[in-house]
């Protein structure tokens, strides 16, 4: 810190007036260079902290664990691709929503954010960023899930799994996993924007999946409702994979289920999709100070 | 490169009637100013007076209530690519502290969209080129500053805006920012500094934008805020009323009695009382000359935000000198040069005292741009 000269290149005054190409902000706002700087600025981001492997390693612990357990309990008459369903849907997903929460809400946390806001075009850009980013990294980590939920079942003495019909199914409920995860990120990103306080969005988000969407079910199911499990947003993306594992292609069965697997999908995705909106509306109106 | 569109690539900042409530709070209050390229300006006022809500306004992070501020001729969000025409150190200390160093910068090497060795570069630019692969969160204050800096010059920018930059850096590091600020204007960008501190920045800025409770009191050349500073003469002597009636036919009107037998003396110069008492034939027995420096001139200037308020927005009207918008009127030479500044508010600023009503000034001084007082009822008491 000695010499007090500016800039390492040379000075930007007066040959930068209106040299840019695209007019008035949103052409060049939304050009591909730009879009693809700030998906490269939030990948360096996520892989700058420990966030992404201290979430992916306890999903994959976690999905071998169930799965382990489950091939060792053979005698609940589990098929494979149930007990892969559950390790993922019900268990390992928890991370992938984590992993979104964190993504959005860390820049809040550590006051990033004005300078992530000042470096990129507009905030609706650095959303669409985090949303791509988030939901690949909630990809992976169903990919390690998935893979650990399978080296679980082979631990067990789940053999049959990797074998025939079984396997198929079996890759089927981890193939949909992936895009579960990554809507869960999503969704997660989408909330983290809205909610911004991380302990609370985090805290509110696994109270509401572990405790509260339980008590509404189960007073639904006691209410002349019936089960509306799988049109909340937990037990929709749940039944996305379970439905899988137990409708017709890969046989078995699973009682209760009220959607098949795809529409289940399709109103988890709509879940993720209001999250989205909701926080990039936020975003938009917020003051940073 | 920098321009999108009609940016006009003037490197202006221009505040026009910028209004912003929290709530009920009004935190800037009509307020309009403009930046000029080439020159660094100085946004002063108290802590609380709305710098730094003004700054961010300037920089879209804040929606205001009323008014707008434009860069280069647009808002912020209509620069397109803003890291490269506006360069700005908010917060030293908003990084991930588990990140390195580089690793952060290398980040918004990404999203501005520059080559990544730029980050190498600002780093060797601001001394941390050591420190490069260190976290963040063992940084002390002074680094983090100059991260921050690092930071906002990623982009090469046009525009420098640094809010309070010469926080938690050591004395080496403020005259490095000082020289660095100069240079950067230099060469025909913009600085707009802001501080609660006039001394921190007298050395440094052509220009002054002062606040005080979100409204502008004073904009202008320091001189001319210097200009508006009166010279003050301190006499003892063996007949204060008889000087009193005989500066009094020299011209000389703004006199004051003191506690001390003495006579204070505004807007006459030492030599000017001496002649006068001679031919008089008063005898002097002591005399000193003082000045209003910048320091209090300031301190008077803002001074209203801690007394308590009258009648809403009293306060922002309060004494926006007499042509503080025209061009510089000053009297160079007479009052005093910059360098003499250092010495005299260097350290002493930093007091408590400079954020308290300034307690020397009510009393034995009148405010020195109040008129005439009346040169023959003062007498020995």
């Amino acid at each position: 810190m000695s010499a007090p000269a500016p800039g390492g290149s040379a000075p930007a005054g007066s040959a930068s007036g209106g040299a840019g190409s695209g007019g008035a902000g949103s052409g060049g706002a939304w050009s591909a260079p730009a879009v693809l700087g700030l998906l490269v600025a939030e990948f360096r981001k996520m892989l700058s902290t420990a966030a992404w492997w201290a979430l992916m390693l306890p999903a994959a612990l976690i999905a071998l664990l169930v799965t382990w357990v489950t091939a060792a309990a053979a005698g609940l008459a589990f098929t494979p691709s149930l007990a892969q369903a559950l390790a993922l849907g019900s268990f390992a997903a928890k991370f992938a929503v984590v992993l979104g929460l964190v993504c959005a809400t860390s820049e809040n946390r550590h006051r990033t954010l004005t300078t992530s806001y000042l470096t990129a075009p507009g905030r609706p850009q650095l959303l669409l960023a985090k949303i791509v980013v988030g939901g690949l990294f909630g990809a992976a980590c169903a990919v390690f899930s998935a893979l650990f939920g399978l080296l679980g079942m082979l631990i067990g003495g789940g053999g049959g799994a990797v074998s025939g019909t079984e396997f198929s199914s079996v890759l089927g409920v981890s193939a949909v996993s992936v895009l579960v995860f990554a809507l869960w990120a999503v969704l997660g990103v989408g909330l983290g924007t809205l909610i911004n306080n991380q302990l609370a969005a985090i805290v509110g988000v696994l109270v509401y999946l572990l405790l509260v969407e339980q008590i509404i079910s189960g007073l639904a199911s006691l209410s002349n409702f019936g089960r509306i499990d799988d049109y909340l947003p937990g037990g929709s993306a749940s039944a996305s994979l379970t439905g899988l594992a137990g409708s017709e292609p890969f046989g078995g069965s699973f009682s209760g289920l009220a959607l098949p697997w795809w529409l289940a999908l399709l109103i988890f995705f709509g879940y993720a999709a209001v999250a989205v909106l909701a926080g990039a509306a936020a975003a938009q109106r917020r003051d940073v100070t | 490169m920098n321009g999108r569109g009609n940016n006009d690539g003037s490197g202006r900042i221009v505040v026009r009637n910028l209004t912003k409530r929290f709530g009920p709070v009004e935190a800037v209050r009509d307020l309009s100013f403009t930046v000029e390229p080439g020159q660094v300006t100085g946004f002063l006022g108290p802590n609380g007076a709305g710098k730094t809500t003004t700054l961010r306004a300037a920089l879209g992070l804040l929606t205001p209530s009323d008014g707008e501020v434009t860069v280069n001729g647009v808002r912020y969000e209509q620069l397109g690519s803003p890291a490269k025409v506006v360069g700005a150190l908010l917060d030293s200390n908003a990084f991930h502290h588990s990140r390195r160093a580089r690793a952060h910068l290398r980040i918004y090497t990404a999203a501005i969209g520059v080559p990544d060795q730029r980050a190498d570069e600002v780093l060797a630019l601001v001394g941390l080129t050591d420190a490069a692969n260190r976290k963040i969160g063992g940084f002390s204050l002074g680094m983090r500053q100059r991260l921050a800096l690092a930071t906002a010059l990623l982009g090469d920018p046009q525009i420098l805006i640094l809010d309070e930059p010469g926080s938690g850096l050591d004395p080496e590091g403020v005259a490095w920012l000082r020289g660095f600020m100069r240079s950067f204007a230099g060469s025909g960008r913009t600085v707009l500094v802001s501080s609660h501190q006039l001394a921190e920045v007298a050395q440094t800025v052509d220009q002054v934008v002062i606040i005080s409770q979100g409204a502008r009191v004073f904009e202008g050349k320091l001189d001319q805020l210097r200009g508006d500073a009166q010279e003050r003469v301190h006499v003892r002597c063996s007949d204060p009323s008889r000087l009193a009636t005989a500066l009094a036919e020299h011209g000389v009107t703004d006199i004051q009695s003191t506690p001390d037998d003495g006579l204070t003396i505004t807007g006459a110069a030492s030599v000017t009382v001496g002649d006068v008492a001679l031919a008089a034939g008063v005898a002097i027995y002591r005399m000193a000359q003082e000045r209003t420096d910048l320091e209090q001139q300031f301190l008077q200037l803002t001074t209203a935000q801690y007394q308590p308020r009258g009648p809403y927005g009293q306060a922002g009207y309060l004494p926006a000198p007499p042509g503080a918008f025209g061009p510089p009127a000053q009297q160079p030479g007479t009052y005093g040069q910059p360098a003499q500044q250092s010495g005299t508010y260097g350290q002493p600023a930093q007091q408590p005292g400079a954020y308290g009503p300034p307690t020397q000034q009510p009393g034995a001084y009148g405010p020195p741009a109040q008129p005439a007082q009346l040169p023959n009822q003062e007498g020995p008491r």
